[in-house]
């Protein structure tokens, strides 16, 4: 690649580009995925665009319409990328702490536990992307302010306080194991005791100079001692920030699942254990039932015959029995095969076949 | 009609007749093109559609049809374009009626 090409190549690799669209994204995917092709189809509903829709399903799109659909594949391309970020957070550890922040919430989840709470939450979440973008936008921010403080704020506090703890030989389950101390004469003892350990770095050398004797009760550090009690109340305040963020997101999707009939529903759907639609059976027996009569067909042209005085007809009456006759057996099977399956579905053909060919066989 | 149709009728007629969903599978899908033309486009679609609802079943008849040459092949794009057309039109005028 000559120096032009690779300056271009490095330029363009800084830009955001819109294309090629994230995998699964281009219409053309879309349409050919069953549940993404519904919401596409919702998309337009929503905004009006029904007679694109139509366009669209019948392959007539016009000049204008190639714009539209990509302004509309943009809105849908980035509602499907926030449903899927909002889709990821909601695990069962995350929803477990949203529930213990909110009364209503926490109802919801102990109705149904969390793992089907999720998956009935999950499995709305795009189509109210669509149908109720301000439900969906109040848990997308919700859910986006607190992703954004865990790796925020949040971790530097955790950052920090490991820090003092590593740096003064002090293990977090140690310096957790005294926070966790109620009485706060003891609580401050026990500080106390860590603060005075010996710093790791300055151990190594102390070690060396004094051949190990240093290390057993060094003297107490005014300035640990603070640092220990001021990461104290820099994680209580982490934790009642978290929670508090905890409470909103139990909050909105409380609200979301109560406000929203599609949510309630899929929440209904999970509570009754709602089974996953079984794969249908493919009918053989079944159709086997409904398969052509030949002796039944027999007994009712014979019926045919006598109810119309066959006998007495002209040949262009007879031709027209006939045909009538023949049409009410197809109307007949269509109708006992229809919509059942596979193998009804090959009835009805083999069926239809034999009975045309039965008509020239009428006598 | 030909006593063909008849005979191919018949012979799977006897495989339904035994319970023997395997074999009246085979014998459709092996005696194919020597139904009708307009026998062998429905049976095709069916298997189509079926392949669609499950895509479990039928998917193996439609790819042994492939096998059989041009004219299986023209049957399956034909049952392919219209199942098709009816999937987008199915989700995305039906849908926005809802």
């Amino acid at each position: 690649m000559g120096i032009l090409d690779s300056l271009r190549k490095s330029r363009e690799e800084k830009k955001e580009h819109a294309t090629p669209p994230p995998q699964g994204h281009t219409l053309a995917q879309v349409l050919q995925d069953k549940n993404k092709s519904h919401l596409f189809g919702k998309l337009l509903e929503r905004d009006g665009d029904q007679e694109l829709a139509s366009r669209l399903a019948e392959g007539k799109l016009e000049e204008s319409d190639i714009a539209l659909l990509e302004e509309k594949r943009l809105i849908f391309s980035e509602k499907i990328i926030q449903a899927e970020k909002i889709e990821k957070l909601l695990t069962k550890e995350n929803i477990i702490d949203f529930a213990r922040n909110h009364p209503e919430f926490e109802k919801i989840i102990n109705l149904l536990g969390p793992e089907k709470a999720i998956k009935a939450i999950q499995g709305q979440l795009r189509e109210i992307s669509i149908t109720d973008e301000s439900r969906f936008n109040g848990i997308l921010s919700a859910m986006e302010t607190l992703d954004s403080y865990k790796k925020g704020e949040y971790k530097t506090v955790n950052d920090e306080v490991e820090k003092i703890c590593k740096d003064n030989n002090i293990s977090p389950q140690e310096y957790l194991a005294v926070l966790a101390i109620e009485d706060p004469i003891e609580k401050d003892k026990k500080l106390r005791e860590l603060a005075s350990r010996v710093p790791s770095e300055l151990r190594k050398t102390m070690n060396w100079l004094s051949r190990g004797m240093v290390g057993k009760g060094g003297t107490f550090n005014e300035d640990v001692l603070r640092g220990l009690q001021s990461s104290e109340n820099s994680l209580e305040n982490s934790i009642a920030q978290l929670d508090l963020l905890h409470q909103d997101i139990g909050a909105v999707l409380f609200y979301s699942v109560s406000g929203n009939d599609n949510m309630r529903n899929a929440l209904a759907g999970e509570l009754t254990n709602e089974k996953v639609q079984e794969e249908p059976k493919s009918g053989f027996k079944e159709a086997k039932k409904e398969a052509f009569d030949e002796a039944e067909f027999e007994e009712e042209w014979e019926n045919k015959k006598r109810y119309t005085n066959y006998e007495r007809l002209s040949d262009a009456e007879r031709e027209h029995v006939k045909q009538t006759f023949i049409d009410d057996a197809h109307t007949y099977y269509m109708k006992k095969n229809s919509g059942k399956g596979f193998w009804h579905n090959v009835l009805i053909t083999l069926t239809e076949t034999l009975i045309n060919s039965k008509k020239d066989k009428l006598n | 009609m030909s006593d063909t149709f008849i005979d191919l009728y018949n012979e799977f007629l006897g495989y339904v007749n035994k319970d023997d969903e395997a074999g009246a599978r085979k014998f459709l899908v092996d005696n194919l093109q020597k139904f009708p033309e307009e026998v062998q486009e429905k049976l095709t679609f069916a298997f189509f559609e079926e392949a669609l609802m499950s895509e479990v079943k039928g998917v193996k008849e439609i790819a042994e049809m492939q096998k059989q040459g041009l004219e299986a092949m023209s049957q399956i794009d034909k049952a392919k374009k219209i199942l098709e057309d009816q999937a987008k039109i199915k989700d995305l005028k039906a849908k926005l009626t809802e």
